[in-house]
């Protein structure tokens, strides 16, 4: 029973303390700046119980005005946002709440506030542009995707594109393979890329840039001795034809010269010509087919 | 050094806590990856739901309910109490809204340590009534029921402050959430 006591004594002050500090020990975020004035003024948006009813905003919100006029009927100092008046039309029926949420978490913006294109009509939903003109990036991409932006981008996140090339543009592809038609500012100007000319695919793909199928085993393939780290051979970026296995600290000019010597090779300026990895034995052996290429030519 | 009393006693419910901890970071950051944030609202509701099942122990301890094996209660009360804090830890989150609710966390967490050191002085009182208890067993059960009756005083005003946080919170949460 002393426990009862105990129990009803420390809520009886926390509920003194609640209603003498509300927006200190329950208010979950602070107001917008634009409904600063209801600070502390909890029930003039909310109903005990009920939550949030819309008659709360729409007391100084009138439904018809939203986007043409301020909360007093005055001019909006930005001027009338169309947009803004023919999407709260739209929704006119639906819960003020269902995407507004007033308070904000610290530095976070608002706690719940989110765009539900799934209430507004089918119509509507199936012509962005309507909204969203404005937000259209003015490239060669989108300007000839019309107004089908739902066939890649979704409703819920703009960043969240499934770009589907074969569907999209399967026509400029099979034409000339032509992905600097729309890439020219994306491609690299190194001499790698300059001498691939149109043939990206060769390499890329049209689900994602990167990573790239660009078969450097045809030259040189990696092993626990050469990390894959372009600039540790490659370095001039300019130019990916050039390399040099000098930068490492086995390899000096003088020491590889001396030991090709040794073994009666004279032109060794190319290493990659008979080193392709670290194997000795496969530069031995790709050594002694072109020392014998050149016998048979002689 | 694994093998004494200390450890054998102490490291599991040690491991109890920094697993309810963990596993509690672990689903919250799931749920943020998964997007599935919205979880973490709902738990609140269920976790309540096992810290009130927990009760149990209390009802049957303060003969509300008449019959029952007290040690299947407590083994009860523990997992309830766990499993429903970590549903309310998870339920909390790791953002900082209003006082009140993290008050209430932090007397949640507070009382759950509370709760395991009493699990500890109850298999250390267990313990030493079956090494030492032979003859002298009322003497050692006197000495057990004190250790705990000491935790207690402790213990009990610690819930009392977390259930009048607790439910202050869901009080105002009931007044001002937009049920939909």
């Amino acid at each position: 029973m002393k426990q009862l006591y105990i129990f009803f004594l420390i809520f009886s002050l926390l509920l003194v303390a609640v209603v003498l500090w509300p927006g200190f020990l329950i208010n979950p975020g602070p107001l917008s700046p634009q409904h600063d004035t209801l600070r502390g003024q909890c029930l003039g948006c909310h109903t005990p119980f009920f939550g949030t009813p819309s008659s709360k905003c729409s007391s100084c919100h009138t439904p018809g005005e939203i986007g043409l006029k301020g909360v007093s009927g005055q001019e909006l100092a930005e001027g009338p946002d169309s947009t803004i008046a023919l999407l709260h039309e739209e929704l006119a029926s639906l819960s003020c709440i269902t995407c507004h949420n007033d308070h904000s978490l610290p530095g976070k913006g608002p706690l719940m506030a989110r765009m539900d294109h799934g209430a507004m009509t089918a119509e509507r939903q199936n012509n962005c542009k309507a909204c969203h003109a404005p937000d259209m990036p003015d490239d060669v991409l989108h300007r000839q995707t019309g107004a089908g932006c739902g066939q890649c981008h979704d409703t819920n996140r703009w960043e969240h594109v499934t770009f589907d090339h074969e569907k999209w543009l399967l026509a400029d592809l099979g034409r000339s393979g032509s992905c600097v038609g729309c890439h020219i500012t994306d491609r690299p100007r190194d001499l790698l890329h300059r001498d691939a000319g149109d043939a990206c695919i060769d390499c890329h793909t049209t689900t994602a840039w990167q990573p790239v199928n660009f078969d450097h085993e045809k030259w040189f393939r990696f092993d626990r001795s050469h990390p894959a780290r372009c600039g540790t051979c490659h370095d001039n970026p300019e130019n990916y034809r050039q390399y040099s296995c000098y930068g490492c600290h086995e390899h000096t000019r003088r020491d590889i010269a001396r030991e090709h010597r040794e073994e009666g090779i004279g032109e060794f300026s190319n290493c990659v010509e008979c080193h392709r990895s670290g194997s000795e034995e496969e530069a031995e052996q790709l050594w002694k087919k072109k020392r014998s290429g050149y016998s048979s030519s002689d | 050094m694994l093998d004494s009393l200390l450890i054998r006693r102490v490291l599991p419910l040690l491991v109890s806590f920094i697993t309810l901890v963990v596993m509690a970071a672990l689903l919250d950051f799931f749920l943020h990856v998964a997007g599935l944030v919205w979880v973490g609202r709902y738990l609140g509701i269920t976790g309540t739901l096992f810290l009130v099942f927990s009760f149990a122990y209390s009802a049957r301890k303060q003969k509300v309910v008449r019959s029952g094996p007290m040690g299947a209660f407590l083994r009860f009360h523990c997992r309830s109490g766990w499993i429903g804090t970590l549903m309310l830890l998870v339920h909390s989150g790791i953002h900082f809204n209003a006082l009140l609710p993290w008050a209430t966390t932090l007397f949640m967490l507070i009382v759950t340590v509370s709760g395991h050191i009493g699990q500890y002085i109850y298999r250390k009182a267990k313990d030493e009534l079956r090494l030492k208890g032979g003859e002298d067993i009322l003497y050692w059960d006197s000495l057990a029921i004190n250790a705990l009756g000491q935790w207690r005083k402790i213990h009990m005003p610690l819930v009392s402050l977390f259930l009048g946080l607790a439910l202050m919170h869901i009080l105002s949460i009931m007044f001002f959430w937009n049920w939909r």
